[in-house]
């Protein structure tokens, strides 16, 4: 197993760099000069030529995308154009918060899908079947900045029993911590739920249909070991899937709810980056949610081949 | 409805298995499908009975009410005494522990995630609350019993041959010692050389351990080598009943003599003679009519048999439910009505 996680993070890197070119390079088509953008429109043009200058954007955009992979091989981002903070340091500080949002979204999404999704499966065709099936659909279709602005309107503005907006670190206060991420959490999990529902429904229900579930019954096997030890077990490679298929979701979900709730994450960052025509920032964020999806894949991989024997030999 | 002269009857023999008047449907309202209609048939401490029958007969859905998997439309189900008609599987408790299964799909029927030894400890640690070391020992007790190595125990199911899982189905049934084990169609997925072995496996299992079988099969040849009596089913409908012997060898009912003729032999003469036995259809197998249910395919029909449903009637040792055999009429000292259990 460790060498499959190895041959995998190898077979990234060509990936990532094509990623951080990608950034580099649309980027480049967006429209104005960079320095304006920063600078404002009551800029002089030697002020612009200043800037263009400190940024290297005199060279042609092969020598600036050639210098920045230098500068990434020697582990150094670049530096702000806005605001001249190494991006490193930016993203060290940014990363924890969409961290713990995208995380707890994720263990939210799993447990409230599987759960359902087996709840369901055990009473097929019922009325609580299908009206989870009903509601799975609908908050499939409901984007999460309009679920992020209703649960805000209810929980922080009518009953003021959460924070709308803000982000407590979590080892100042793990309470807090806690308190500003329900709200962002429930909003960035809700559609998710959805989906892996339906696929722990449907994993499920095909498991527990399966000849040796039937026979586990005939032998009068508790119906509890049945579901979790037979069905689960054997359903649970779809559901993995689906959850970090979910998960990469969520990550460009970030973006939306984060600005919604004011949460200095990497989805803050990045905005905020692309609006200021920041290349270096937008950038690095790119990179990182990319590493992000290459870790999620990962770990789903390898999830499976703990389930499934026969795919850990492979 | 009047109870018929075999329900008034008192019972003399302690059956294990005892099934009265089993009728299973599906569906509902008009589209109902009786798969099982009217079905009596017993089983005995050690005996082995065979259920025969072509698809969808009705066999395996006896099988399945019998194991609680199937509910039953009415009837009883009775084993040792117990009534276990309208109990499911997850509600039978120690029960099952005496009432073990073996399916026809040895690739299905085994948990591919599971090692051979957890398979096999699940019935253990279930019914007879052994400790982790005994359940090991009575695994490879299990193991030898089938005839499957002792490293067995820690592989998964993908590493064996469809003959090595059914072995490992069988030992699973072992394992709580059980009294009855409803064999469904065990050999029908496995090539004929296997299908001896595990024919001779389960033969002499019976011999040292004392089981009774329900076999369920749609191959007289298998039935007959195995079990001492014979049930053959047409469309959820028991239309012979005897001794293994007598009923595959001289077939009294004209769907029992199909049958028969239905298994090709090895001579040209003899086979060309069997073919003149086989059914011709007569009427669509979908007309419904209140009369024998073979009668569409009848070599013999006439027009009672397509508006009286023909009694049971004891003719030798069989039992025959056919008008060609009319009670109170034909071998003057061995026919007349069924009045006891069979």
């Amino acid at each position: 197993m460790g060498s499959l996680a190895l041959r995998r993070a190898a077979g990234a890197v060509p990936l990532l760099l094509v990623v951080w070119t990608a950034a580099f390079f649309l980027q480049q088509l967006i429209h104005g000069d960079p320095a304006a953008y920063v600078l404002g429109n009551t800029s002089t043009a030697a002020q612009r030529d200043q800037l263009d200058a400190a940024f290297g954007l005199h060279r042609s955009p092969l020598d600036q995308y050639l210098s920045t992979c230098a500068n990434l091989l020697s582990g150094d981002l670049g530096r702000s154009w806005i605001t001249s903070e190494s991006v490193g340091r930016l993203l060290s500080t940014a990363l924890p918060v969409t961290l713990s949002l995208a995380l707890l979204s994720t263990l939210v999404t799993a447990a409230v899908g599987t759960a359902l999704g087996i709840w369901a499966a055990l009473r097929r065709g019922s009325r609580v079947d299908r009206i989870l099936q009903l509601a799975a659909g609908a908050v499939t279709a409901v984007p999460n900045y309009w679920i992020a602005v209703g649960l805000v309107y209810l929980f922080a503005i009518q009953y003021r029993v959460l924070p709308a907006t803000g982000y407590v670190q979590l080892n100042q206060s793990p309470g807090q911590w806690l308190q500003s991420l329900i709200l962002p959490v429930i909003a960035l999990s809700l559609a998710p739920i959805g989906p892996i529902f339906l696929q722990a429904r449907s994993a499920v229900a095909e498991a527990l249909d399966a000849d040796y579930v039937r026979t586990v019954r005939a032998l009068g096997i508790p119906r509890r070991r049945q579901v979790l030890k037979h069905g689960l077990r054997n359903a649970a490679a779809p559901i993995v899937t689906a959850v970090g298929f979910n998960t990469v979701g969520l990550l460009a979900g970030t973006v939306a709810v984060e600005q919604i709730f004011n949460l200095p994450g990497l989805g803050s960052q990045l905005l905020s980056g692309v609006l200021g025509h920041d290349v270096p920032v937008v950038q690095g964020v790119v990179l990182v949610f990319a590493v992000g999806v290459v870790i999620v894949n990962l770990a789903v991989d390898l999830l499976i081949g703990v389930l499934n024997p026969k795919a850990r030999r492979a | 409805m009047t109870p018929t002269p075999e329900e008034v009857q008192p019972r003399t023999d302690a059956w294990l298995l005892e099934i009265d008047h089993l009728r299973v449907s599906y569906g509902r309202r008009r589209r109902t499908h009786t798969a099982v209609d009217d079905v009596t048939l017993n089983v005995g401490a050690g005996e082995a009975v065979g259920l025969v029958g072509e698809s969808g007969s009705g066999k395996s859905t006896i099988g399945r009410a019998v194991l609680g998997l199937t509910a039953s439309s009415s009837g009883r189900i009775r084993f040792e005494d117990t009534d276990i008609t309208s109990v499911p599987a997850e509600r039978r408790g120690a029960l099952t522990a005496d009432l073990q299964v073996v399916f026809q799909d040895p690739y299905g029927s085994l948990n591919p995630a599971r090692t051979i030894s957890q398979t096999l400890t699940e019935p253990l640690l279930t019914h007879r609350a052994m400790t982790a070391e005994q359940a090991r020992a009575r695994v490879q007790g299990l193991l030898d019993q089938v005839g499957l190595p002792a490293d067995a125990a820690n592989r998964y199911p993908a590493a064996f041959s469809g003959g090595q899982r059914q072995r490992i189905a069988i030992a699973r049934a072992l394992a709580s010692n059980p009294k009855l084990v409803i064999c469904d169609e065990p050999v029908s997925a496995l090539d004929l050389s296997t299908q001896a072995q595990i024919l001779n496996l389960l033969a002499d299992l019976r011999a040292d351990l004392g089981l009774a079988y329900l076999f369920i099969g749609h191959n007289l040849a298998v039935v007959r080598n195995l079990c001492d009596r014979v049930v053959v089913l047409y469309r959820g409908q028991v239309m012979e009943t005897g001794p293994a012997a007598q009923v595959t060898g001289h077939p009294l009912h004209p769907y029992t003599a199909a049958l028969v003729a239905a298994a090709p032999v090895a001579d040209v003469a003899a086979q060309r003679e069997r073919r003149l036995a086989r059914v011709t259809v007569t009427e669509p197998l979908t007309v419904a009519h209140s009369g024998c249910p073979f009668a569409g395919r009848c070599p013999h029909v006439e027009d009672i048999c397509r508006q009286q449903r023909p009694a049971r009637v004891k003719v030798g040792e069989s039992v025959v439910a056919c008008h060609l055999f009319p009670s109170g009429k034909g071998d003057s000292h061995t026919s007349g009505s069924v009045d006891e259990k069979v």
